[in-house]
This record gives C-alpha cells, structure tokens and sequence, in this order.
C-alpha cells in the first residue's frame, strides 16, 4: 500500500485496505499481557508479607505498591475484550482467570468492567450513555480536582442497570463489600497504616492515573462522537510506556481485539488511513 | 439488604471500621497525646465527625456540584 493507494481509493476501498492491515495484528495469543497480569498481581500479594514481616519498609512498598496497582488494569483489558481466549475456545477460562486476578488489587469485579467497557466502546463521549463521561474536564488540573474532590461513583452502577445487568452489579457490590471488610478487619488488627499505605492510598493514586491516560486523555476534549472521531493519537510527555500505552488508543477502539503490545505496530501501518479519514492523531 | 449495602459503604461505616484505628495508629507512631482522653476515643471523635460531615455533605473532600 502507498501513499498514492490510500489518497485515491474509493470509500469501499478504504474500508477494505484498512481491514485488511487491522487483520495482521488480530488473533495473536498476548502473551505478553498474560505474564504482565498474573505477575504484576503476585508481586503486589508478595508485597504484604514483605512489609508485614519487616523484609521491605512500608515507604518502599507503598511505592512497589502504587505501581503494581496502576499496572493492574491493563491484562484485564484485554481479557474484557476476550484477546487470550474468545468465548467457546478452550482456553476460554483462563480468558476470564486473567480477567478477574489480574485486577484484585484493583477491587474491581472483571465482569463490571466489562460490561461498562462495552458500554463505553459503543457510546463514548455521548454524555448520557459513557459510563466514562464523567472524567471530561478542560485541563488536567480540573481532571483531577474532579476525581479526587467530586468523584461521580454511580455511574457503572446506573449503566448496568440499564442494560438490564444487575446480576454483574450485585457482583461489583460483592467485591466491594469485600475490599472495605478486608479494609476494616487489617485496620482493627493494629494493620492499619499498612492496610492504608498498600491498597487504599495506592489505589486511588492509581485508578486517577489510570483515569486520566484511558478515560481523559485519548478522549478529550470529549465533545465528538462517531467511530473516526470519538478518539485521538496524542504524544505524551511521559512516552508510551508511561501514559500506559494509551498514545495509540484509537487503534483500540478503531479494532478492540488487537492487543495492547500491538496497538504501536498496527497504528504504523493504518497512520495514512487514519490521516485521510481526518481523525486526530495529535503529532504522533 | 438494601440498608445493609448503604451502611457498609456509607462515610460513617468508613470513619468507624477504617479510619479510627488508621488515626489512632499514626497518633501512636508520632507518639501524640490528647490529654486525659485514650487515643482510640479521640481517633473515635476525629474520624466520625469527619464521616458525618462526608455523609452530610455526599462527599469526603468537596460538595459535588
């Protein structure tokens, strides 16, 4: 495909030569995002008896733990979007293993997630129906303040009351019972700085991280909607690795089941499409 | 089991089963008294009304607009 391809192809042509280049990064086993998320949850479990037994001092594992947890949402992504295993393969179980373990330092339940998730794929940036909405804000600063200081948590709930999910709600109430009652009995067993400076602080620190670079940024300013539109590429001052490789997010959501590790790769190859469909692609 | 679900996610519940003993363990750490009162009872006071005011205003840190 040149250049010259792209700028004069029909319509049913472009279409056509964009499935095509999205199709060689479809149906690899991630398994890279596999050993990411089961190891990535195994270091932070370890990093409880470590500071509990005085092995590692607490500062040194909020830190481990701040990025451990901000690391954890990533594999569980993918396993949303049934990378590892679609539904009926036999590694199927393991899909939705990665899925679930991979996000416990989270306390979140995968299948709220995923459910939410597809609701945002299908309506992102319509202010009524993104679950994810809520995060829009002109600036970083006004992200922030808005996370920390008026945070809207009823809006997974109220999505998957809509779409009629309240089994996968009463799910994420579980999880969430779960957390706070771990929570509460660390704290009243004389664990309580641990408990705070392992999970809860950390947590927040890193559901505001992983807010601003999946929800914010590749989102902002949030105001279009439409499958070429409701996503932009962005080059982040923190680099790919460090805005959690959300620079080529609008790959994900042009193509949800090209893994992660491969979203860098496959925006390469579809840049001229994407420039001649006018999407914002920032200066990446 | 509604009323059950809003108490274990309510500030209240948070103040008393996180941050008491949370408040009463740092004042321990930095060896903080509060006179005759013992540490838990004025983690107890500082944390609830802190809840209160959370529960009061629908949120720990600001009034949602």
């Amino acid at each position: 495909m040149t250049s010259a391809d792209v700028h004069t192809a029909s319509a049913a042509e472009l279409d056509a030569m964009e499935r095509r280049i999205a199709a060689r990064f479809m149906h690899i086993f991630p398994w890279r995002m596999v050993l990411w998320g089961i190891g990535n949850c195994l270091l932070w479990l370890s990093l409880w008896p470590l500071v509990l037994k005085g092995v590692l001092p607490l500062w040194l594992g909020f830190v481990l733990a701040t990025l451990t947890i901000a690391l954890s949402y990533l594999p569980s992504h993918d396993a949303q979007h049934n990378i590892i295993a679609r539904r009926g393969h036999r590694l199927r179980w393991f899909n939705e293993f990665v899925g679930y373990f991979s996000v416990l330092p989270l306390a979140n339940s995968f299948r709220v997630l995923r459910h939410t998730h597809y609701e945002h794929h299908k309506y992102a940036n319509e202010p009524a129906l993104d679950p994810d909405y809520d995060v829009h804000a002109k600036n970083t600063w006004q992200f922030l303040l808005r996370h920390f200081a008026a945070p809207n948590l009823d809006r997974y709930g109220e999505t998957l009351q809509r779409i009629g999910r309240t089994d996968v709600l009463m799910e994420g109430i579980l999880f969430n019972a779960a957390y706070l009652l771990i929570l509460f009995t660390l704290a009243w067993s004389g664990y309580a700085l641990e408990a705070a400076l392992l999970w809860w602080l950390p947590r927040h620190l890193a559901l505001a991280y992983i807010r601003y670079y999946l929800s914010w940024m590749p989102h902002h300013p949030g105001e279009a909607t439409g499958r070429y539109r409701d996503t932009r590429a962005f080059k982040s001052r923190l680099g790919n690795i460090g805005s959690l490789g959300m620079q080529y997010h609008i790959v994900h959501h042009l193509y949800p089941t090209i893994p992660l590790t491969h979203t860098p790769a496959a925006y390469r190859a579809l840049k001229p499409i994407l420039e001649r469909r006018g999407c914002d692609l920032g200066n990446l | 089991m509604q009323l059950l679900i809003n108490w274990i996610f309510s500030p209240i519940a948070f103040s008393i089963g996180f941050l008491t003993p949370l408040i009463a363990q740092i004042c321990a750490t930095l060896d903080m008294q509060f006179g005759s009162l013992p540490v838990l009872a004025a983690s107890l006071l500082i944390a609830v009304t802190l809840g209160v005011v959370a529960q009061v205003r629908g949120n720990w840190l600001w009034q949602r607009p």
